[in-house]
């Protein structure tokens, strides 16, 4: 929390989330978490299912609102008057987002470049079907013929298509193929070389050692560490990242 | 809010409407084809039924044999001009099997007619089916006809015995009724204010129809984006939420009227295909629009505020029907049950609820009654437009995501 802080102070951090709480029922999914994102890195979230990532992000993006804490994204609070601002210069592909399989790939980079872009809604279109590497045949064809990969690929494009200073990706590589998760990988990396900051959820460490500047350990809701992969590996005496993972988990004699 | 985002909603909406075969096909073209359908098959197969008349005449009298022929011609033909296949067969004994009218002329009938005062008796049997229930009242139909042409003949000869000059027809109907219709203003109604009276109720019960789609569509609509999981990123678009709310009423308004349009038409081809007639006047329609629009939007904010509540299209879809289904009620009430003649807490209910407020409107416009009629159409938008307003206030993004 005093990282945070000091982040914030200093301007830096495009993303500020501060000892937040958030309770469904009887389940306390996130109890304290707090964490900074900053411009050209790319952060990943580790846990394991239910660790409360997904809840972390929605909480972030405004779609939760916390019982407890603060969170600011580029400097306003959600809910708040320069909220409508953050929302278009935030992109986001959550876990088992889909597409609308009736209409085409087109159609649908179609309807949210006009969401995004008004009456410049061309120029946007025409980056998403750039970016989704989807050919004009296969974007002409209605999105619920396509495979998993082409439907990841299309709402990524989506999410990049206003050029958006931060990126959430909620589990980005899960059930993707191999040139799918090749062509996110470059995606992110072109991001982070541009300035963007992207925040992506995962249960896959080995993933996130290789490509992440940062990681953020959480486990049933508690943050258990937050800094670069190296610095894991000193904190816990680990070689690897998984390893390190298990003994902050074994470390933290969490309760559920 | 903007028009342009609530237009941009609404047009992907409909795009994939468009596009949902089996929904239109459920909303749309179902009761389009079916009621037409219905009266089709039914005539068709009306006029594939087939009455069996079976006879005995034991009074071997001619003038036994003459009625006994007229009464069989004469149910033969009211039958088959209500589209049945007639077939006459004379009954011998212990060989009924198969009839579904049975006529039997005793002995003496001809010698009791023949009396001033004698009664003769035609022994009738009908099968316990629905052609044996048409048969019988076919066969009463000819027999009143015969029985009041004899009584004719009986008071000829009378007032010739007692040279009198007499009119028959006044010595069997002393009292004449002489039937009219007034509106509520107690001013005689035009054959046209009748057929318009009889008519609104069919619309009424046809408001059905129309709250229906909306209904089903809305349901779809906002539930089918969270199950289907295409609600997360628009919600964290620059989409304002209400925009997206909007967007989605007006979308289900749409196809909540074009399915009325294709459910009103199936009624009208049911009643041409059925023979019989449905009048509108240029006022009942209009009103019957209005308030079909508002009932529309009702149902659509209705559908909203359930649908953003549970966890899928189903639920959303079966909590939706519960509220169709009270609409139905109403509206099938209102086939039977004069709304306008109600009163204390019968009335205060209907009133209260605005499925019950469009049939009011369309009775009370019937009777010629037109401030209650403008009143309750009135009412009926301010009851969605409050409706409307607490859909956009209890509209809630993170709800929406859980879906509980």
């Amino acid at each position: 929390m005093v990282s945070a802080v000091r982040d914030a102070i200093a301007g830096e951090a495009t993303v500020r989330v501060e000892n937040v709480y958030k309770r469904f029922g009887s389940v306390e999914a996130l109890r304290g978490v707090s964490y900074t994102a900053r411009p050209g890195e790319i952060l990943y979230i580790l846990g394991p299912n239910g660790s409360g990532k997904t809840t972390l992000v929605r909480v972030t993006l405004g779609l939760y609102s916390p019982d407890r804490g603060v969170v600011e994204v580029l400097g306003a609070r959600p809910g708040s008057g320069g909220w409508e601002r953050v929302r278009s210069q935030v992109g986001y592909v959550p876990e088992n987002a889909d597409v609308y399989e009736r209409l085409t790939g087109a159609e649908i980079i179609g309807f949210y470049a006009r969401i995004y872009g008004g009456r410049n809604w061309r120029r946007l279109a025409e980056r998403a079907a750039r970016i989704s590497g989807l050919s004009g045949k296969e974007l002409a064809r209605r999105a619920g013929e396509y495979s998993k990969g082409m439907r990841r690929r299309l709402l990524l494009a989506i999410a990049l298509m206003h050029e958006p200073r931060i990126v959430f990706l909620d589990e980005p590589f899960s059930g993707v193929d191999v040139i799918s998760a090749h062509r996110i990988r470059m995606i992110l990396s072109r991001l982070r070389s541009g300035g963007s900051s992207v925040i992506a959820t995962s249960h896959n460490v080995f993933e996130a050692e290789r490509h992440a500047d940062r990681i953020l350990f959480i486990y049933k809701g508690v943050k258990l560490f937050e800094g670069t992969v190296e610095e894991a590996h000193a904190s816990y005496n680990a070689s690897t990242l998984e390893e390190a993972f298990v003994k902050a988990v074994e470390g933290a004699g969490i309760d559920g | 809010m903007t028009a342009r985002n609530i237009l941009l909603v609404a047009a992907k909406d409909l795009r994939d409407f468009s596009r949902d075969y089996k929904s239109i096909a459920a909303i749309i073209l179902l009761p389009f084809i079916g009621l037409p359908g219905l009266a089709l098959l039914s005539g068709v197969l009306a006029s594939q039924q087939t009455v069996s008349i079976c006879y005995y005449v034991a009074d071997s009298t001619p003038v036994a044999h003459e009625i006994a022929g007229w009464i069989v011609r004469n149910t033969t033909s009211i039958l088959e001009s209500a589209g049945y296949s007639v077939g006459v067969r004379g009954l011998g004994r212990g060989s009924a099997a198969g009839c579904d009218l049975i006529l039997v002329f005793p002995e003496g009938f001809s010698s009791n007619l023949s009396r001033l005062d004698g009664t003769a008796t035609i022994l009738v049997s009908g099968s316990l089916t629905s052609t044996g229930q048409e048969a019988l009242q076919a066969v009463y139909s000819s027999v009143r006809t015969v029985s009041k042409a004899i009584v004719v003949e009986r008071v000829s000869r009378l007032s010739s015995l007692a040279g009198l000059r007499l009119d028959p027809e006044g010595l069997l109907e002393p009292i004449k009724v002489e039937q009219s219709y007034h509106n509520a203003k107690g001013v005689t109604a035009s054959n046209t204010q009748v057929a318009v009276a009889e008519a609104a109720k069919v619309l009424a019960f046809s408001l059905y129809f129309v709250v229906n789609p909306a209904i089903v569509f809305m349901s779809d609509s906002l539930s089918g984006e969270r199950e289907r999981r295409t609600i997360e990123m628009l919600l964290v678009s620059p989409l304002d939420p209400y925009d997206l709310l909007a967007g989605k009423i007006l979308a289900s308004t749409v196809a909540g009227l074009i399915g009325a349009a294709a459910d009103s038409l199936g009624i009208l081809l049911f009643f041409r295909l059925s023979g019989l007639t449905l009048t509108l006047t240029p006022g009942l329609a209009v009103l019957w629009l209005s308030v079909s629009l508002g009932l529309v939007l009702f149902s659509s904010s209705l559908a909203a505020i359930i649908s953003e509540r549970t966890g899928s299209v189903r639920s959303a879809q079966n909590l939706s029907f519960l509220a169709s289904v009270v609409a139905l009620i109403f509206y099938f009430a209102a086939l039977f049950v004069d709304y306008t003649g109600l009163h204390g807490a019968a009335k205060i209910l209907l009133a209260s609820i605005p499925y019950s407020q469009a049939a009011l409107a369309l009775e009370y416009y019937s009777i010629g009654l037109t401030t209650p009629a403008l009143a309750y159409t009135l009412a009926v938008y301010a009851f969605t437009g409050v409706l409307v307003f607490i859909a956009s206030r209890v509209f809630d993004p993170e709800r929406l995501l859980a879906g509980s």
